[in-house]
């Protein structure tokens, strides 16, 4: 297992610690399982603070506790963060009648409902069917969940410069059925763009 | 010794540490566990864990076994230590078996008071039957032990009938003609 930088035994009392409150004080043991979710809630934190830090803070050089307390900050900042900007996108949200793109951004409420930062900050929770052309992969959690909004705003951005009308004549010239297709708007946009500039 | 080595050692020592304090209150019911028997004990708890796939922090599960069971009227200082390994290696497994849906007090509390009552000290019976009928119970979303906190349950879950009255009456009927 990459533990970061740090020996099992920093890392150890963390688990304990958040294996003691995930069984409310009632259980001793926990299952192997369970033991290495909470591992893995810890070293996302972990992680956190190391891209948080990178060049100026050598995450094996401060105490685990600190790291990931300080990781634990900033998970919680990026929930709040992830909390505005879909606060903010969903006033103006335009989803140009494409069902995939309606229900995964629907779904977005659900993840800040159910997120668990102290227990299991590393869960993504979301399928995240509306495919966006920017690769996301090796992030999840609050991690992956943001950088997806944040396309998905930039690409709103982007699609409201156009007159929604338009928009949605060129998904129908794509395909008369364009609602149901599991497609980026944007690449469609872009392709119409390249062949009629 | 290697570090790893020398924590385990360090967590070996502080479990028979606890398991020897626990003399203290157990021999007033007689019962008193020898410092191999805490090794043994203690060596013991590591194999069952690893077995079960378990990991445990902290004080351990064998302390309140001992206190939740050296009232009983089913064990005697020559059984002691092998009855408590016996009970930690079911205690593990029925915390598997009820998916960790039950907390420590609540199956140490059905576990005693099925040894007792039901199973007057029989271990097989008690893992085999209670244990098993009750994990049934939890797996298929029985939750009233959280208000009972893991008394009296088992007398919902029996496939037994313990008292038959007609049975009484009869036998009476006959001790009181003979």
């Amino acid at each position: 297992m990459e533990t970061m930088g740090y020996q099992l035994e920093e890392l150890i009392p963390l688990v304990a610690e958040l294996a003691a409150g995930y069984g409310s004080y009632e259980h001793t043991s926990i299952t192997y399982e369970r033991a290495e979710m909470l591992m893995e809630a810890v070293l996302y934190c972990i992680h956190e603070c190391a891209e948080h830090t990178s060049g100026a803070v050598s995450v094996g050089r401060i105490p685990a506790r600190e790291a990931y307390e300080t990781g634990q900050q900033i998970v919680i900042r990026k929930v709040k963060r992830l909390h505005d900007l879909y606060n903010d996108m969903i006033l103006d949200f335009r989803d140009y009648g494409m069902e995939c793109l309606r229900d995964t951004i629907r779904a977005v409420p659900l993840f800040l409902q159910r997120y668990d930062v102290r227990y299991a900050p590393q869960e993504t929770l979301l399928l995240l069917d509306y495919p966006i052309p920017e690769d996301l992969r090796g992030l999840s959690g609050v991690d992956l969940v943001l950088a997806y909004v944040e396309y998905i705003c930039k690409e709103q951005a982007f699609l409201r410069r156009f007159d929604e009308g338009h928009v949605m004549d060129v998904l129908r010239a794509y395909h008369p059925e364009y609602e149901i297709l599991v497609e980026n708007i944007c690449e469609i946009m872009r392709a119409d763009m390249e062949e009629d500039p | 010794m290697g570090e790893k080595n020398w924590l385990e050692a360090m967590s070996r020592q502080t479990q028979m540490q606890q398991i020897l304090a626990a003399n203290a209150y157990t021999k007033k019911y007689g019962l008193v566990l020898s410092a191999a028997e805490a090794e043994l004990l203690a060596e013991e708890r590591v194999q069952i864990l690893k077995r079960e796939r378990r990991v445990e922090f902290g004080q351990g599960i064998l302390p309140k076994i001992i206190y939740a069971f050296c009232d009983s009227a089913y064990i005697t200082q020559k059984d002691y230590s092998a009855v408590l390994l016996r009970l930690q290696e079911i205690f593990y497994l029925y915390k598997n078996e009820m998916l960790d849906e039950i907390t420590d007090d609540e199956l140490l509390s059905f576990m005693s008071e099925q040894f007792e009552n039901v199973c007057f000290g029989d271990l097989d019976y008690l893992e085999g039957t209670c244990l098993d009928l009750f994990a049934q119970a939890i797996r298929a979303g029985y939750s009233g032990h959280r208000a009972s906190g893991g008394q009296g349950e088992f007398e919902k879950f029996d496939i037994v009938k313990r008292w038959d009255k007609e049975l009484y009456m009869e036998a009476l009927a006959e001790q009181a003609w003979r």
